[in-house]
């Protein structure tokens, strides 16, 4: 019996990890696996005040280190936010966790619009700013900066930086609430998203990663309901290899009962300003949202960095505008692998292919041989 | 192994049904349109109860009736809440859950008091007409739960049977004003007379209407005033002779909120 159940492995782990295989590739668009296409990579998202102004931050482009140029001309970057659509904030856990609660996440929309093109060399190609009073006050800055993400893999990196600086009077008179999110995209084609710091990055939300906010919710609730049907199906078997393959999915890629929230970034004024009201720079993100029940990039932080756990930035920030510290000095990036796990699936399937073949023609020849001992013999 | 694990979780289950009402609770009864309603499952008496966590093996059907269109109600198991669905709102929708039968037994005076407790005297008198007074109560017991969740307009699909076994009909959609309450009890989708039906109110443990439907199945309760309801019945029929237990137990619930009246303007007082 043992022997049987110990054969099954295999097979289950197959099943796992093709039923795995969809988050795993597609996680590319979004911290902290490898990316296809870097430049449409978001790394941040930061609104705060700063006296009559409000602080817009918005970062692409991971562990960036190689000197200018960069291939920035057919990217286009784009901060939404909604001014009108209700924000509630007498729900304390939704507080903690999204910064309020939007009763009606399918009426999200963009009110304000700031679209931003690259030159080459980080400089300015263009920006439209649609929704907002006086545009042409609002301060920029594009250019590379250090990452301040604080996490130990992005220490000692760079990000491609807009910043923006906008005077709380070009919104309208009164605004207290705000619903954030950021997108790239190549060509007219989506790549990334961004809303409440941490959350595409995590495996089970890379389903969300290139749908617009009112769509979110939606996606997440037809995503769960087949997801827990797998999850419910291997929880519920005897064997133990069974409940194994239901343990990893459950702390990793089952969608929970608070995720069926729209990503966005949630900022009011009528609460202190901080993550996961917006997000200061000096936030320690990664702490706070394992707080909360996700605890993946905090144990990468203690897997990858020192004791004790850093806690702020490797950089001091800047007190006045651009607030994000000067980056790095460029260095040669390390070089892709060249290694490659093709020809390893290949033998694989080369393998099972050649073990079917023998067996099936072990039984021909036993089936041929019986035949031919039993058949009515004839005169 | 397997069968230990079941055991026990029949055991908890049929220890939390003893005397205990089943009903849907969800994160609110009148959602918005888009918002995700997390629906909960509770076992209690007097309308206080606890979570249920989500159990596959033990729901023959969970789903939601929503503009015309039914939908499996989807969730992770050993998780509270049981299922989770996205509220169309357009019109009042329909919450129906449905367990497979769980066996249980209880010793005689436990099983007599709690067929007293929900109304079931004729069973009383149906063991003791068998001899059957010193002997357990052999049961298989049947949940069939409804909610309604409010929305923008009544819905007639609130007053058709869903098909469950047992199940409480509404004449009509009770959740936009206070009204006393119409309805039909339903066994096997045609109408049970002298059914035990009982109204609760939440947070008012005190409020407690009683009735029995009528030869055509019919119940009224004045509800006396808005507020989450639960209406509840049991029905208890002789198990099959080759049956396990020596009872079959229907338990029909059904949750929904009458919303307080709005203050109409009072007009101002002329100088």
């Amino acid at each position: 019996m043992k022997r049987r159940a110990n054969r099954a492995i295999p097979l289950l782990t197959l099943l796992a990890l093709l039923f795995l295989a969809a988050p795993i590739l597609a996680s590319d668009h979004a911290d902290p696996t490898d990316l296809t296409d870097p430049y449409a990579n978001i790394t941040g998202l930061f609104f705060f005040p700063k006296g009559d102004q409000y602080i817009m931050i918005f970062n692409v482009r991971r562990s960036l280190t190689a000197p200018k140029p960069y291939d920035l001309s057919p990217y286009e970057y784009v901060v939404n936010i909604d001014l009108t659509t209700p924000v509630t904030f007498d729900k304390e856990e939704d507080r903690a966790r999204y910064g309020g609660t939007i009763a009606t996440p399918d009426k999200i929309h963009p009110d304000v619009t700031f679209t931003i093109h690259l030159n080459d060399d980080t400089t300015l190609k263009d920006m439209n700013v649609k929704g907002l009073k006086d545009p042409n006050r609002i301060r920029t800055f594009f250019g590379v900066r250090d990452d301040p993400f604080i996490f130990p893999r992005f220490f000692n990196v760079n990000v491609i930086s807009m910043v923006m600086s906008i005077p709380k009077d070009a919104f309208p008179a009164g605004q207290q609430d705000f619903i954030l999110w950021g997108t790239t995209s190549k060509n007219g084609v989506e790549f990334d998203h961004v809303g409440r710091s941490i959350r595409t990055q995590l495996p089970r939300f890379f389903w969300i990663n290139t749908s617009p906010p009112s769509e979110h919710v939606k996606i997440l609730m037809e995503k769960k309901e087949k997801i827990d049907k797998v999850y419910n199906f291997f929880r519920n078997n005897k064997e133990w290899y069974s409940k194994a393959v239901a343990d990893l999915m459950e702390t990793s890629f089952l969608i929970r009962k608070y995720d069926l929230v729209a990503d966005v970034m949630v900022y009011t004024d009528r609460l202190p300003p901080g993550y996961p009201n917006g997000r200061l720079l000096t936030d320690d993100v990664v702490a706070q949202t394992c707080g909360f029940g996700d605890c993946l990039l905090r144990d990468l932080s203690f897997i990858e960095g020192n004791w004790p756990r850093a806690t702020v930035n490797d950089k001091p920030f800047l007190d006045d505008f651009p607030y994000e510290a000067e980056p790095w000095p460029d260095k040669a990036e390390p070089l892709p692998s060249t290694n490659s796990i093709l020809p390893y699936l290949i033998g694989f399937v080369l393998l099972i292919m050649i073990v079917s073949w023998v067996i099936v023609e072990i039984v021909r020849r036993l089936l041929v041989w019986l035949f031919g001992r039993w058949r009515p013999k004839t005169a | 192994m397997r069968s230990v694990a079941v055991a026990a979780a029949l055991l908890l289950a049929a220890a939390s049904a003893r005397a205990h009402d089943f009903w849907i609770e969800p994160s609110t009864f009148h959602p918005a349109p888009g918002v995700t309603v997390a629906v909960g499952l509770r076992v209690g008496q007097d309308f206080i109860g606890d979570p249920v966590p989500r159990a596959s093996d033990y729901i023959a059907s969970f789903s939601v009736r929503q503009n015309g269109a039914d939908r499996d109600i989807g969730g992770t198991d050993r998780i509270d809440p049981a299922g989770f669905l996205r509220a169309d709102a357009s019109a009042t929708a329909v919450i129906s859950y449905a367990s497979t039968g769980a066996y249980i037994e209880l010793p005689p005076d436990a099983f007599e008091d709690y067929l007293r407790l929900y109304g079931l005297d004729d069973i009383v008198a149906s063991r003791a007409g068998r001899g059957e007074r010193n002997k357990p109560g052999r049961e298989r017991f049947y949940r069939y739960a409804k909610a309604l969740l409010t929305g923008l307009e009544p819905s007639a699909s609130v007053t058709r049977p869903l098909g469950l076994d047992y199940e409480i009909v509404p004449d009509f959609d009770p959740t936009p004003r206070l009204a006393p309450f119409r309805g039909r009890v339903l066994y096997g989708g045609k109408p049970l007379a002298n059914a035990p039906v009982a109204a609760l109110l939440r947070g008012q443990p005190g409020v407690h209407l009683a009735t029995h439907s009528d030869a055509q199945g019919a119940i009224t309760l004045a509800l006396p005033c808005a507020g989450v309801w639960l209406i509840k019945s049991v029905h208890m029929v002789r198990a099959s002779f080759f049956a396990r237990e020596d009872w079959d137990s229907y338990w029909a619930s059904l949750t929904f909120e009458i919303h307080e009246p709005k203050p109409t303007a009072k007009p101002e007082p002329k100088p």
